[in-house]
């Protein structure tokens, strides 16, 4: 189906594209106005402007992911939600996002979305689907009849399935998770007796030891765990914190850890025996001398350290850990789960899959869940589905679960609709909708209505605050009013409690196996494989080797020599076939493919061609496939990536130096050359310190980056940066303005964001004939769209290669081939030019958000307030790596970190006297020295 | 006998023979089968080539092989080289004219003529390669709606004027050296109409003592101009790239260094366009084997210009020990386009030392071989300065190579045979050889 | 009454030959047409002398009014801050003019050409001679005046031994 790839130059004709742009301009009005929902909501900020036209409005909501809900501010301009932000008062956003947040927004216009429901006789309406479901569901008080959902923790809804569940006392709620929890809770369980959810206090870390666990990766814990894991870095009131990495492939913890040593993830029990002072088996000699280090550490720093093992790992390892951190009074909490659900998600949906084989499901009804894409193959749901006469499937996306039930019927994004959601500490937050569901989608309480048919007819906003009226106190319309303000419901996180002495499990040191196996870790820009329909993660490069648009299998070195394969060599194993990525640190004996690609149905974007990890999952569940042989075939693809990764030895590790805790950097070396060895960096530039005007500069703290794509998705997302799909990324285009590169030295590596770096002395402006690219009073180097005619000089130029040039028009490109794309535009800020094909553009230091504030400060007659700017990047930056603002005033954040000892400016010797720089990592492996 | 001789043969002492020989074939206007053949085959290549230049100007440059890293591509190695044929006519007529060459008589016309037609070329490239092409006129100073005037401190300005001047200039040079050949066409019987139209361009050119001695000077001191301004132009050329900070174009020896490449392919071009001329229009007669000798020599003493002016750029790049030239100098003799970096110097360096031997300066077919693998070494030799440079620029991250794609090769190609097909035409039309000049060579001969 | 004598030559020497006679004659050469470059001592001097300062001014003039024109567009009339460079980067200003000084030195050179050397004269008497036609391939023609008769055929006589391939009276 060549329309179901992204384009490539010989898609581009222009028949079909005038055609296409036609239909989407009569979308585009037909959007124009997104209308406010019926229910009043409220803005987390009171605005004096009202309504103004063309002025953002902010509101506090929530959004999922995998159930748990993450706070966020949604930026609204004329109706129209163009933006997701961080919430600061909720504990899982504190006022930044992560990648996922930011590309959510997307979702919300995707054409890939499922605009009515569709029975077995084609597109039939809402009352179509209603009247099926009151033929099938009440009779027999629901017996037969499955919902099956994902992870829910919403109380709302909780209540509401509940109350379904009254009247129909044979609904069975079936609650599967792709990316589960079982081992953590069958761990807690063999330790404590019942299932716990450990909350471990990184802030409270001096000493932190990962066996195969990524808490800085992706997740709903991403944030708020990255947050605490920065805060500690930065608290130089104590002793430089460190931490250790053992895993089987690189991961983003991996790389920010001090010291790290790779590991089959089969001998992390034998490290866990070694700290803890036990057997442990054998063990390759570097991890030995590894762990002998740790135990060092470990005991130094009793009650300050925390062992984390990864979600990977079976139940006793947990086990074993939770014991070996209450010996070590490590700082940890233990709460109930908060997903009520005491089911585990692997064998709950093993026993529907067995019952639907049987026949003894005549009704199953899919709310927001993908089964036929995540269950294990062996449980074979798809032909089970088949023996139900009838499934339905709430969707967003035609998925392949909505593609194999008899109905489809498409679900509401977050920003439609009224509900709430709980955090992972338990929070609980209010989901606020923007907009009124934009392709007549249904909410997940609409859809559990439609079931429970014979419950009176209360709307979701009525639900959901009743669901809270007992919180209310004296004025509950104004309770209401505050919490919406807030995002927040204060005072419902979950309380510590005292777990009771763990008892060790017997753990058992495991030998080396000699079959290869797969470690399958959710994907960094796809999670679970939802995020495949959005082009802005299919397009956000991976953390760790760059990929984009797909997905390669990692090896080792060792085992790539062992079966003659290369990069790029398309290797086959467990039935699926894949591209070979070798990649340094990974562990000898482990293949590593990140979840979540491959996707079989979900519209053009989804299914762009890519190995399906979920093929590989035992029925068991779990992380890790059964053991395999991997086999060579003849095949070669090359797998579109971004950027190159950069081996930094010799001058190159000048990019991204390494300091020791405490250290400063190196005085800068005097460039040697032809004419003498005391060449020293030209500057005696233009002094921008000019009173009247703010200087605007960035600071970039590379030691807390934790490489999320956070601030590249939403950079993208602010400033109208097109995706523009794996062909033209093949053709190495990269539209992105702004890139995080990732050095590796053997001493540990870490990301180093490089947005524009806005020279003084800028190499781009000179060169340009018509003056495009000039530099203001604030000190900010700008592109002047309309005046470029697309030389290029300014690129070629750029020792940072951060321009970006439009080779095609993407802006007008329809990634999502023949469907009607309109309604993407109305993502686009109206604060922000669309460029048009042959211009060059760059990042401007979000440069409306600044002139917005400055009218403001105008407005009011009053100077700017410190650190009142705020550009999307840094806004998103869940870990505050990015500062920003007038570095001529000393009362801005940035200014000092301008005077910080790790201060450096990346190519300085080039005397372009770049305004973003960067703060060098510090590295407490006690060998780095600076 | 005086030296003159060998410069001609008989019967080409006789000035009625020299007129009818070089005139002849234009007056009494029969085309041959090859010339037609050739004409067809040029123009189908045309047409191709301007359907790939269509399809960019409707999509973009996206359609060739340029990125992120490497964002300029065939179009201006194309450019840089085209001019630098472009140069050599002019350079070689001029500078041969000064040094009272009398053997220059013979080629400087059609070397100044296939000069105006690559410059012209050329000059099509930097509109081409833009990303909005419609805009191009942006470049040049005039009171704009926006109020703006040119960037002169960018390279790409003093590119637009060079190339401007360039061309001009060299139009009226060529057009001054030929009203006096333009009137003996006029005063030929033949076609009514073409004889008009020559006389008219002859500007009522008689002959008479006072306007040989004008002409003549005029001729002289363009020449002195002209000599000067084809280096400076192709010296300017060398300042896009060098006047950068990209490892391996931040460079001093750029501009002389680029002068060398310009006048060393354009001369390969002259030589062979000699070759063919000299068959086609059976010149033997005035293109002796005393031509071809000379042209190889001078051939010969460029190739080791350009030798030296590659080793001196490696030597000072492995002298500084600057980090990032290191690592430029590596990448072209480690890097992928090793393969290309080895051809350029075989067609650049190597092949012309053949020159050497007396026999192979004298042999027409040698000649031919190695002119064409000369133009194939600088073509390659324009391209790699852009790719090697931008592909490792001073970030690894964005280390791209560069692959062009079928456009690029149809635009390239077409704008070959656009030039062809020019020349072609202009065969049929004007006097390729200088036949008042060859009169002159005649005269001393007799003596 | 006066008469016109009209010898064509087949060669450079010849024509010399020829011209010589016809001034130890003491005759007034009416005109002189060649093929080719031909110098006869002085004549024709006085009009090439002037030819190189004029193309030296022509440049030299338009290449200052072009660097001024550069040097106000880019201080006064619409000042840009290009990457911290000042906004009188004189010292790369000069390259476009000189450039375009060139080609101006050119033209001035074309024009003064054109003026001095009488020509753009699509229609001269001299084209009514037969003889001027050839003058433009292969013979070397001149013209002297002289009475008619006898005058006239010594004159023929002369030019003639000179070597003239031939030659003629006309008479009006």
């Amino acid at each position: 189906m060549p329309s179901l790839r992204p384009p490539s130059p010989s898609a581009w004709d222009p028949h079909r594209r005038e055609v296409l742009r036609l239909i989407a301009a009569g979308a585009a009005a037909s959007l124009a106005g997104c209308s406010k929902p019926d229910q009043p909501i409220v803005p987390a900020v009171h605005d004096a402007e009202g309504d103004r036209a063309g002025r953002v409005r902010r509101y506090a909501t929530t959004l999922p992911l995998s159930g748990y809900g993450r706070g966020a501010t949604a930026l609204v301009v004329d109706g129209r939600p163009i933006k997701l932000e961080g919430s600061p008062r909720h504990p899982a956003s504190l006022d930044s996002t992560d990648m996922f947040v930011e590309a959510s927004i997307l979702d919300l216009y995707d054409p890939q979305r499922l605009r009515a429901p569709q029975g077995p006789k084609g597109i039939g309406g809402w009352e179509m689907l209603e009247r099926t479901l009151i033929e099938h569901v009440p009779a027999r008080g629901g017996e037969g009849v499955a919902l099956l959902t994902g992870r829910i923790t919403s109380p709302t809804l909780l209540a509401r399935i509940a109350e379904a569940k009254m009247r129909l006392p044979g609904l069975r709620h079936v609650r599967y998770e792709a990316i589960d929890d079982d081992a953590e809770r069958a761990g807690a369980a063999m330790a404590f007796g019942r299932p716990l959810t450990m909350r471990p206090r990184l802030r409270d870390a001096d000493l932190l030891i990962l066996l195969d666990a990524d808490p800085l990766g992706p997740g709903p814990d991403q944030i708020a765990f990255g947050r605490a894991w920065s805060d500690r870095r930065r608290n130089r009131s104590r002793r430089a914190p460190r931490a250790y990495a053992f895993e089987p492939s690189l991961t983003a913890s991996g790389i920010c850890a001090d010291r790290r040593v790779a590991l089959h993830p089969a001998l992390v029990p034998n490290v866990l025996l070694a700290l803890a002072g036990r057997d442990g088996g054998e063990a390759p000699e570097d991890v030995t001398r590894m762990v002998a280090l740790a135990r060092a550490d470990l005991a130094a720093a009793r009650g300050r350290a925390i062992v984390l093992v990864g979600r990977g790992q079976p139940p006793e390892v947990h086990a074993f850990a939770a014991w070996l951190n209450q010996s070590i009074g490590a700082p940890v909490d233990w709460i109930e789960p908060v997903d009520p659900d005491p089911s585990g998600h692997a064998q709950s949906l093993a026993a529907l899959a067995r019952d639907m084989h049987d026949g003894r499901v005549a009704t199953l009804i899919v709310l927001d869940a993908n089964p036929v894409y995540h269950a294990p193959p062996a449980l074979g749901f798809a032909e089970a589905m088949k023996r139900a006469p009838l499934s339905i499937a709430f969707a967003a996306f035609p998925d392949e679960t909505a593609s194999a039930a008899t109905w489809r019927a498409p679900l509401t994004h977050p920003l439609e609709s009224w509900g709430d959601a709980r955090a992972p500490d338990g929070t609980a937050s209010l989901i606020q909708p923007m907009v009124k569901p934009l392709f007549g989608a249904r909410s997940p309480l609409e859809a559990i209505g439609m079931i429970d048919a014979a419950s009176p007819r209360i709307d979701d906003h009525a639900r959901v605050q009743a669901q809270w009226r007992g919180r209310a106190g004296g004025d509950p319309g104004r309770w209401w009013r505050d919490a919406l303000v807030a995002g927040v419901i204060e005072g419902t996180a979950a309380s510590p409690v005292s777990p009771g002495g763990a008892k060790p499990p017997s753990l058992v040191p495991a030998r080396p196996p000699t079959a290869m196996i797969v470690t399958l870790p959710p994907s960094s820009t796809m999670w679970d494989g939802r995020f495949a329909t959005n082009a802005w993660a299919q397009e956000c490069p991976d953390p760790i080797v760059k990929e984009v648009w797909a997905s390669s299998l990692r090896l080792s070195a060792a085992d790539a020599k062992r079966l003659g394969v290369e990069d790029s060599d398309i290797v086959r194993f467990g039935g699926v076939m894949a591209p070979v990525r070798i990649l340094p640190g990974q562990a000898e004996g482990v293949a590593t493919l990140p979840l979540g690609r491959g996707r079989s149905a979900g519209g053009p974007i989804a299914t762009a061609a890519s190995a399906d990890g979920f093929r590989l999952r035992p029925a068991s569940g779990g992380f890790v496939s059964p053991p395999l042989t991997i086999e060579k075939t003849d095949w070669r693809h090359d797998v579109p990536t971004a950027q190159a990764i950069i081996e930094a030895e010799g001058p190159l590790a000048d990019h991204f130096p390494l300091v020791a805790p405490g250290k400063g950097m190196r005085p800068a070396d005097k460039l040697s050359s032809l004419i003498g060895d005391d060449i020293t960096p030209p500057d005696a530039g233009p002094d921008y310190a000019r009173p009247e005007a703010p200087q605007w500069g960035m600071v970039i703290d590379t030691s807390v980056c934790i490489g999320c794509n956070a601030c590249v998705v939403a950079c993208q997302a602010e400033n109208n940066v097109p995706s523009i799909g794996a062909d033209q990324i093949m053709r190495g285009r990269d539209m992105h303005w702004l890139r995080v590169d990732r050095y590796e030295h053997e001493g540990g590596g870490g990301f180093q964001p490089v947005p524009c770096m806005m020279c003084e002395k800028a190499p781009c402006e000179p060169v340009c004939p018509v003056e495009a690219p000039t530099h203001t009073a604030e000190g900010l180097n700008l592109q002047v769209y309309n005046r470029c005619i697309g030389t290029r000089t300014c690129q070629a130029n750029c020792p940072y290669k951060v321009r970006r040039f439009n080779f095609l028009d993407y802006s007008g490109a329809n990634l999502w081939g023949d469907l009607d794309d309109g309604s993407v535009s109305a993502q686009r800020n109206p604060d922000v030019t669309v460029r048009a094909r042959g211009v060059m553009e760059k990042c401007t230091y979000c440069i409306q958000r600044i002139e917005t504030a400055e009218h403001d400060a105008d407005a009011e007659g009053r100077p700017l307030p410190p650190d009142s700017v705020r550009t999307a990047c840094q806004a998103a930056c869940p870990t505050r790596a990015i500062s920003f603002g007038d570095i001529s005033d000393p009362r801005w954040e940035v200014t000092n970190l301008k005077h910080d000892p790790r201060h450096y400016a990346l190519l300085d010797y080039l005397g372009t006297r770049p305004r973003t720089t960067y703060l060098a990592r510090v590295v407490n492996d006690g060998e780095t020295e600076a | 006998m005086s030296g003159t001789a060998r410069w001609l043969t008989p019967p080409m002492t006789d000035h009625r023979a020299i007129t009818d020989a070089v005139a002849g074939p234009i007056v009494d206007r029969r085309a041959g089968k090859a010339w037609w053949i050739a004409f067809l085959a040029s123009l189908a290549v045309v047409l191709a080539g301007a359907a790939a230049a269509g399809l960019s100007f409707e999509y973009g440059p996206g359609l060739w092989g340029n990125n992120s890293a490497v964002v300029w591509g065939f179009p201006i190695s194309s450019y840089v080289w085209w001019i630098g044929i472009g140069n050599a006519g002019t350079l070689i007529s001029a500078m041969l004219l000064l040094t009272r060459q009398k053997w220059r008589s013979s080629i400087n016309r059609f070397a100044e003529t296939m000069t105006i037609f690559a410059v012209a070329i050329a000059g099509i490239y930097p509109i081409l390669h833009l990303g909005r092409p419609m805009y191009f006129y942006w470049m040049a100073p005039y009171p704009s709606t926006m109020h703006i005037w040119p960037q002169w401190r960018s390279a790409l300005v003093w590119d637009f004027w060079s190339i401007l001047s360039y061309l001009l200039f060299s139009i009226l040079f060529f057009y001054l050296g030929l009203i006096p050949d333009l009137a003996t066409l006029r005063d030929r019987p033949g076609s009514r109409r073409w004889r008009r139209i020559w006389g008219a361009a002859a500007l009522g050119w008689q002959g008479t003592p006072a306007q040989w001695r004008t002409h003549t000077r005029l001729q002289w001191t363009m020449a002195a101009i002209a000599t000067p301004l084809v280096c400076s132009v192709h010296s300017i050329v060398g300042l896009d790239f060098a006047a950068s900070i990209m490892p391996g174009w931040i460079e001093s020896i750029f501009p002389p260094y680029f002068v060398v490449g310009a006048f060393f392919s354009g001369f390969a071009v002259v030589v062979l366009m000699a070759m063919v001329i000299r068959r086609a229009l059976d010149l033997e007669g005035m293109i002796r084997p005393s031509h071809l000798d000379a042209m190889a020599k001078v051939i010969l003493a460029s190739a080791c210009v350009m030798g030296l002016s590659y080793t001196t750029e490696w030597l000072s790049a492995l002298w500084t020990g600057e980090a990032s030239s290191l690592r430029f100098l590596r990448f072209s003799f480690t890097g992928p386009y090793l393969p290309f970096q080895i051809l350029m110097l075989i067609g650049n360096v190597f092949l012309p030392q053949l020159f050497w031997s007396p026999k192979l300066r004298r042999n027409p077919i040698a000649l031919a071989v190695i002119a064409f693998g000369i133009l194939i070494g600088m073509y390659l030799e324009r391209v790699q300065i852009l790719t090697n440079s931008l592909s490792i620029g001073w970030l690894p991250a964005m280390w791209t190579l560069y692959v062009p794609t079928i456009i690029d090769f149809l635009i390239l190609a077409g704008a070959l045979s656009f030039w062809v097909l020019l020349v072609l035409v202009t065969a049929r039309v004007l006097p390729l050889v200088s036949i008042y000049e060859v009169r002159a060579l005649a005269e001393e001969a007799k003596e | 009454m006066t008469a016109l004598v009209i010898a064509s030559y087949a060669g450079e020497r010849a024509f010399r030959a020829g011209f010589e006679a016809a001034r130890q004659s003491g005759r007034r050469i009416v005109g002189l047409w060649s093929p080719m470059p031909v110098e006869l001592d002085g004549i024709g001097a006085a009009e090439a002398r002037p030819i190189g300062w004029i193309a030296a001014a022509g440049g030299l003039i338009l290449a200052g009014l072009f660097y001024l024109f550069i040097w106000w567009s880019a201080t006064s009339l619409y000042s840009f801050d290009i990457g911290g460079r000042p906004l009188n980067s004189w010292q790369v200003f000069p390259l476009a003019p000189v450039e375009f000084g060139a080609l101006a030195a050119g033209a001035a050179g074309i024009v003064a050409f054109l003026v001095l050397g009488r020509l753009t004269r699509l229609h001269d008497s001299a084209f009514d001679i037969a003889e001027v036609e050839r003058a433009s391939s292969d013979r070397f023609v001149i013209a002297v005046a002289c009475d008619a008769g006898a005058d006239a055929n010594r004159l023929l006589a002369l030019l003639a031994e000179a070597g003239a391939a031939h030659s003629r009276v006309v008479t009006p």
